[in-house]
């Protein structure tokens, strides 16, 4: 399992105008390629105005074969002109999750209620195997007890190594906090 | 407020795993409405 994070970080002003054009005129042509965009957020602290995408793949071979597919589409082209001087940045990082947390391995439970998403992460002096072991043994617990709905957690494939992510959900009523 | 740092033993596992981090960092996000994840 494999999870492509991708952030696109816009000009200020330009999100309304993406959030319009790209579930009418991206989204869908990647979803006839195979894609499978589970999350789909934007940011309300830290860097404002950016789309945060949480793509799933079996593996990283699905993943090339899904982008080729649907780059390669001529509706992907149109989706795609609707996009110069939008982005400041775009980021992609490729994390791999841990076994016994829901996400990237098994459907999540259906929210009908938007909740607020909180992804935290972590540079570590640790490996990330140990983190991940003394997460699982101790904290885990700890968080579930006190409401914390923790819904993945990840190691990084790419980009800054000896990464983990968190990805944390709570009530739009509860308070991320800590 | 629910918060995990006032429970008893978090502090002392706290202060257990800051060997363990360089730096973090957090960002709060709300689901988009085609997002299957709300």
């Amino acid at each position: 399992m494999l999870v492509d994070a991708r952030t696109y970080q816009l000009y200020p002003s330009r999100m309304a105008g993406y959030l319009a054009d790209y579930p009418r005129l991206g989204l869908p042509v990647q979803r006839r390629h195979g894609g499978w965009l589970p999350g789909c957020f934007t940011t309300i602290s830290g860097v404002l105005n950016q789309a945060v995408h949480y793509w799933h793949y079996d593996e990283a071979g699905e993943r090339e074969t899904v982008r080729k597919a649907f780059t390669g589409d001529p509706d992907w082209a149109k989706y795609a002109a609707t996009n110069p001087g939008r982005f400041v940045r775009q980021d992609t990082q490729l994390l791999v999750p841990v076994p016994f947390l829901p996400l990237g391995n098994e459907p999540l439970p259906v929210h009908i209620a938007p909740g607020i998403y909180e992804e935290r992460s972590y540079h570590l002096r640790a490996t990330a195997a140990e983190y991940v072991d003394v997460f699982r043994n101790t904290s885990l617990a700890m968080l579930r007890n006190s409401g914390v709905d923790v819904l993945g957690l990840f190691t990084a494939d790419t980009g800054a190594l000896s990464r983990i992510v968190h990805v944390w959900r709570w009530n739009a009523s509860t308070n991320a906090c800590g | 407020m629910a918060s995990w740092a006032t429970l008893p033993g978090w502090p002392e596992l706290r202060k257990a795993n800051a060997p363990r981090s360089l730096y973090q960092n957090v960002r709060l996000m709300v689901p988009t409405d085609f997002s299957p994840m709300q």
